[in-house]
């Protein structure tokens, strides 16, 4: 019977693969993630079966248990217009350093003057600043909040009706429903079902009536009906 | 971190110095640690992220209440919301006979209340999803024909809640409130801005009053 010969010293691999196959994956998902953006107030929403994804053109409101309310629209571009028009209602001129400033900001619970002060502040101060919440009235008198609806309607709509009517140019199927602007509320669930109703009624007041509730996903029960 | 398998060059004693016949192989093991990490890092990052959403319509604006009034609903379901996370449940309208009963968010509780009102179609909708089972996954065209098969019927036997709440009840009450119904297949609900009536203040008091004596 032949030898069997034994291999001398450490048995070795090439690991080149798996590193171009782990960092070919990091790559992959750094540049797909979307990062949160740091948060002026952490609110914690109820759970819910409910699977809908969030709104890819989004009117974003948070209400934290005080009744304050941040605001948040996306995607970028719209967010800027918005500003603008906005601003433009209350007659301030937006220069362009202002509105990528704005931008940028994360959400924004702060009345316009404030805005314009706290872009103007570097990141470390702009965490110390203590935001009341944009200004809203539950009587229904029109406030800053109204402006923000209204003026994030029309700045969705103007965007919409151009791009109709340039797919229509083109000869192209245009999907108008995914590109209207919708609202979600994130509201904290500890928070008072009154103060957050007077809330969406300013929405409601604004002829909004859809809303998409942000709520943390958790998976639907069976239901047994012989047990019942 | 990786380490270079190269002469250090510092045998010098014989005067000549000589390249000695090395392999060159750096030791990967640590980039692949590395690598992974930061991968398992994304990967949590980015699937926790996502936030989902929970579709909620309301009514109309009523302007003037004498003009423009609520919906009457006859053989309605309400559901109240109320301090304490408490919920309290009748059924049809309220008057002095009418039982107001005590309910939780348990399995026993509204859940049970909630699957037997609309039993009809949790019924067919429990023979719809066998039916699912069977199909083909290919069968694209069936798969199709049956989701639409369930939408007609979650319409079908028209089982109305109202949902009411006073100042004392949360954001998280009227969530799960509405949460459960999602789960037992109901999709008329009536959010209602009214307040709780005098009757059904007074029900709620002798509901509570009568849970508290039970336990006792």
């Amino acid at each position: 019977m032949p030898k069997v010969s034994m291999p001398k010293g450490t048995p070795s691999l090439d690991m080149t693969p798996l590193v171009d196959l782990a960092f070919l994956l990091v790559t992959f998902f750094m540049l797909t993630a979307s990062f949160r953006q740091a948060e002026p107030v952490q609110v914690t929403p109820p759970s819910s079966i409910a699977l809908e994804e969030m709104p890819k053109f989004n009117f974003a409101t948070t209400i934290d248990e005080a009744g304050r309310v941040f605001i948040d629209i996306t995607p970028a571009p719209l967010r800027g217009a918005v500003f603008k028009r906005v601003a433009d209602k209350y007659g301030i001129k937006v220069d362009a350093k202002d509105s990528i400033k704005f931008v940028g900001a994360g959400p924004i619970g702060m009345n316009l003057k404030q805005i314009f002060a706290y872009l103007g502040m570097k990141p470390g101060e702009r965490e110390k600043f203590v935001q009341a919440g944009v200004p809203y009235d539950t009587s229904g008198k029109k406030t800053e909040l109204n402006t923000w609806i209204e003026q994030a309607r029309l700045a969705n709509q103007e965007v919409v009706l151009t791009e109709e009517a340039d797919a229509a140019a083109k000869n192209e199927p245009y999907d108008r429903d995914s590109r209207i602007i919708q609202f979600s509320i994130k509201a904290e669930g500890r928070a008072k079902y009154n103060k957050v109703k007077q809330i969406i009624d300013v929405y409601r007041d604004a002829r909004v009536k859809k809303f998409q509730m942000v709520t943390q996903a958790e998976e639907a029960p069976n239901v047994n009906l012989n047990d019942i | 971190m990786a380490e270079l398998n190269v002469d250090s060059g510092g045998g010098g004693k014989h005067g000549k110095k000589r390249a000695k016949k090395q392999s060159t192989k750096v030791d990967m093991t640590p980039l692949v640690d590395l690598a992974f990490l930061l991968l398992t890092f994304f990967v949590l990052t980015a699937t926790f992220s996502q936030p989902k959403t929970m579709r909620m319509i309301f009514p109309e604006k009523i302007k003037d209440p004498l003009d423009n009034k609520a919906p009457e609903v006859k053989d309605g379901h309400t559901i109240l919301a109320t301090e304490n996370n408490e919920l309290y449940y009748y059924r049809g309208q309220l008057d002095a006979s009418a039982e107001m009963i005590k309910t939780d968010l348990s399995y026993k509780g509204l859940r049970k209340i909630l699957v037997s009102a609309n039993a009809k179609v949790m019924k067919a909708l429990n023979k719809l999803e066998l039916e699912r089972q069977e199909i083909d996954e290919a069968d694209t065209a069936a798969l199709n024909k049956l989701e639409r098969q369930i939408e007609e019927v979650k319409g079908k036997d028209k089982v109305i809640v109202i949902v009411k709440n006073d100042d004392g009840a949360t954001y998280k009450n009227m969530i799960d409130v509405i949460d459960e119904l999602a789960i037992c297949n109901i999709i008329y609900y009536y959010p209602s801005e009214d307040p709780f009536l005098p009757l059904e203040k007074k029900k709620i008091a002798e509901a509570r009053a009568k849970a508290k004596g039970g336990n006792e």
